[in-house]
């Protein structure tokens, strides 16, 4: 089943275009890295397909399991399954990081016409996955990103996104910022994720990501479009001769 | 808001407890060592309070969460008198206005010439939530004494876009985003029992 797919994309902020005819397809079960050198529109690309009312889209289409993306507001996207991994979480001073998980999950399963968990099914599920993911009790008490290292905040990034099950995965520069045991942890956490009915974009500037989730196709994106398409084996021939050939 | 008239509270013994505004003196006199704290939840009416603080150790808290909105107009006054040294007053004021609303706040602290080492603080913060909503802000202080601390700082700006859109992101709708980032706005002042006047008044709005 196709996830994903973006045709023919132009987008950018305010006057300035940033996407100039970017085209992308992911489907079911499949891992994708986007690589490129700054201000190729990596992180443009995962804001639009979030639905970043910052950004706004000039041409081409985006769907999600064959529904129009571009047509839904941010929380229809995230319940119909795209979740985004900020590259800068945000902080949420005063919302506590149970509440806010909490609201999200029922959120969706509101929106999936499911029950709300009890209190007993939502603390089994809390328990399970802050556990794999090192996300202590006291991190969960704190308000959201507030005070968080940024370790800390990727991996509660990962958390959440493991909580919250999304269907596909935007992990933009999850591994900015990040020791190399972090770095580890916060794959971890990703690979366990990985199924034949879930997808991922990653979104990196090097390969190092990649060493430890091994991506099924990697894309060169450069000036606003997907110049080169390959296998891991691309991501290694950027690490030596870097991005200059493709601009 | 139209079916919530406006709450005032008075705290006694460490507990807000509700009293009447009408049988509320507007002017309260604080005697020697003592406290006067108030939470005003202004959601109709425009208010006003006079507070001095007669003797020598006197002090008084004065908070209040204002909510604007439609076309109505309304004001917050609060007028602080230090006539005794040693005696110190707060002013905590937030605000949420939407529509085409206007609120103003006139805080004063007036420190008479002989009321030494005292001290005045005046924090005001609010949010606008629509383009056309009003919010008029004017601190006063009117210091004649030489020896006290005196301070007052106001802030109104919208809705971080930031923040608002990381809510959604998670799939959580715009009325409940709007309703987490408010609560958590007057998490300092507004105790949890009366969230639910956020709540009823975010209702009618976006």
């Amino acid at each position: 089943m196709t996830f994903l797919d973006i045709r023919n994309l132009y987008a950018g902020i305010g006057e300035k275009e940033i996407l100039k005819g970017l085209s992308l397809k992911i489907n079911a079960g499949e891992v994708h890295a986007v690589m490129g050198p700054n201000g190729a529109g990596k992180s443009t690309l995962s804001n639009v397909i979030a639905g970043n009312p910052a950004y706004r889209v000039t041409r081409g289409e985006v769907t999600f399991k064959e529904k129009d993306l571009l047509a839904m507001t941010p929380d229809m996207r995230a319940n119909e399954g795209v979740f985004l991994a900020f590259q800068h979480p945000t902080e949420l001073p005063g919302v506590s990081t149970a509440l806010f998980l909490k609201t999200a999950l029922n959120a969706k399963r509101k929106y999936l016409g499911e029950k709300e968990l009890d209190a007993v099914q939502y603390m089994k599920r809390l328990k399970l996955r802050s556990k794999a993911l090192k996300v202590t009790d006291e991190m969960l008490k704190r308000p959201v990103n507030v005070g968080f290292s940024g370790g800390e905040k990727k991996k509660m990034e990962t958390f959440q996104m493991a909580f919250l099950e999304p269907d596909f995965c935007i992990l933009d520069e999850m591994d900015s910022g990040l020791d190399v045991d972090s770095l580890k942890v916060v794959a971890d956490g990703i690979n366990v994720l990985r199924s034949s009915t879930r997808s991922f974009l990653l979104i990196t500037h090097h390969h190092l990501l990649l060493d430890y989730i091994k991506p099924d196709f990697v894309h060169i994106l450069v000036d606003g479009r997907i110049v080169k398409s390959g296998d891991q084996s691309l991501a290694l021939q950027v690490e030596e001769k870097g991005y200059e050939e493709y601009k | 808001m139209k079916n919530i008239s406006n709450i005032c509270l008075v705290k006694k013994n460490g507990v807000y407890e509700p009293a009447d505004f009408k049988t509320v003196p507007s002017v309260i006199e604080v005697r020697k060592n003592e406290h006067f704290e108030c939470l005003f939840i202004q959601t109709n009416e425009s208010i006003a309070l006079k507070v001095v603080l007669k003797e020598e150790g006197a002090s008084c808290d004065l908070k209040c969460v204002y909510f604007g909105a439609e076309s109505e107009q309304k004001s917050l006054i609060f007028d602080v008198t230090h006539a005794a040294g040693k005696t110190k007053s707060a002013q905590l004021v937030k605000g949420i206005v939407a529509d085409r609303a206007k609120c103003a706040f006139y805080g004063s602290i007036h420190i008479l010439s002989d009321a030494q080492k005292c001290e005045g603080t005046q924090n005001h913060r609010a949010v606008l939530l629509s383009d056309t909503a009003q919010i008029q802000a004017t601190p006063e202080l009117e210091i004649f004494a030489d020896d006290v601390i005196c301070s007052h700082g106001s802030a109104v700006g919208p809705v971080d876009k930031n923040q608002l859109f990381y809510l959604l992101s998670r799939g959580i709708d715009e009325k409940t985003a709007y309703q987490l980032l408010l609560t958590a706005f007057l998490q300092d002042i507004l105790p949890d029992k009366y969230h639910f006047i956020v709540r009823e008044w975010l209702h009618d709005r976006l």
